[in-house]
């Protein structure tokens, strides 16, 4: 069991990844409103920033902060490299 | 996050292994689509044009309340918080189905322009690959609605918390998926 100052401060960190995956959403939203032409460098933001949540809910909700190394590595080099080749498709 | 003193995949790892081949099939789904769109451009901004990007937003925003529920869920499971537990599980239960019912309505949208799997590769990675990911918050719902309600009843806690955790799992999975999702068929142009 957790203590209840740990308790507190997981409970203030799940809220501030939560409001943060929001914020990102909207900002993603709000670059591809922007620039809603066909424009390949947007849908490579877009694309940056959902990989950049996947690793906030991975690691915070999902807890792979606390997961044996080699889970938490292969679990981001995953993320990146979608992320990467998915924006690849767009640029290259 | 404090829980396990050692390091430990939440759930335990036969639900890591299903995550594992799920996100794996997910990522040949997306690299379809990216592969597809690149060959016809023009296509997939016409179809991209036909979507609702507010539905598409709101649903996410819904979801990453739901992530936030089952995350809080387990938290309070942690703490031997059982009503907490089951309130945030009930909870997520809800985005799942609030999530569902605005697909259901693009989905209504789509079908009654006269859109079919058949009409195009944009409709079809968009009608099969949501499909898909929309039978896995239905899963994700039939999971967490029975767990919230054995959590009321007092069934979980500290020492009992990887039933808890593995729900949670699969419910972040469904997150995970529509996180790509969202960008690469309603904003990516």
């Amino acid at each position: 069991m957790t203590t209840r100052s740990d308790h507190r401060r997981d409970a203030r960190l799940l809220f501030a990844t939560w409001m943060f995956l929001l914020a990102l959403t909207a900002g993603s939203i709000w670059i591809a409103d922007v620039d809603s032409a066909s424009d390949t460098a947007t849908a490579a933001v877009v694309l940056g920033i959902a990989a950049l949540k996947a690793h906030l809910i991975a690691g915070v909700f999902m807890e792979m902060l606390l997961a044996p190394r080699a889970w938490a590595i292969t679990m981001s080099v995953f993320l990146v490299s979608l992320a990467g080749l998915l924006v690849a498709f767009y640029l290259v | 996050m404090t829980a396990p003193v050692s390091r430990e995949l939440s759930g335990g790892t036969v639900i890591w292994l299903f995550v594992s081949i799920e996100l794996l099939t997910f990522a040949l789904f997306f690299i379809g689509f990216a592969a597809a769109r690149r060959s016809d451009p023009a296509l997939f901004l016409a179809g991209q044009e036909q979507l609702h990007t507010l539905s598409g937003a709101i649903n996410t925003a819904v979801l990453l309340c739901g992530g936030w529920l089952a995350a809080r869920g387990v938290l309070a499971n942690r703490s031997n918080e059982a009503r907490m537990t089951a309130r945030c599980f009930a909870g997520a239960a809800v985005t799942g189905l609030i999530f569902m019912a605005i697909k259901l309505h693009e989905y209504t949208d789509v079908f009654d322009a006269g859109i079919s799997l058949s009409t195009n590769s944009f409709w079809f990675f968009y009608l099969f690959v949501t499909g898909l990911h929309f039978l896995h918050v239905l899963a994700g719902v039939g999971f967490l609605v029975p767990t919230a309600w054995r959590a009321a009843q007092g069934a979980y806690g500290p020492d009992n918390s990887s039933p808890v955790e593995a729900v949670a799992v699969f419910w972040h999975l469904v997150d995970l998926i529509w996180i790509f999702l969202f960008p690469l068929i309603y904003l990516a142009r």
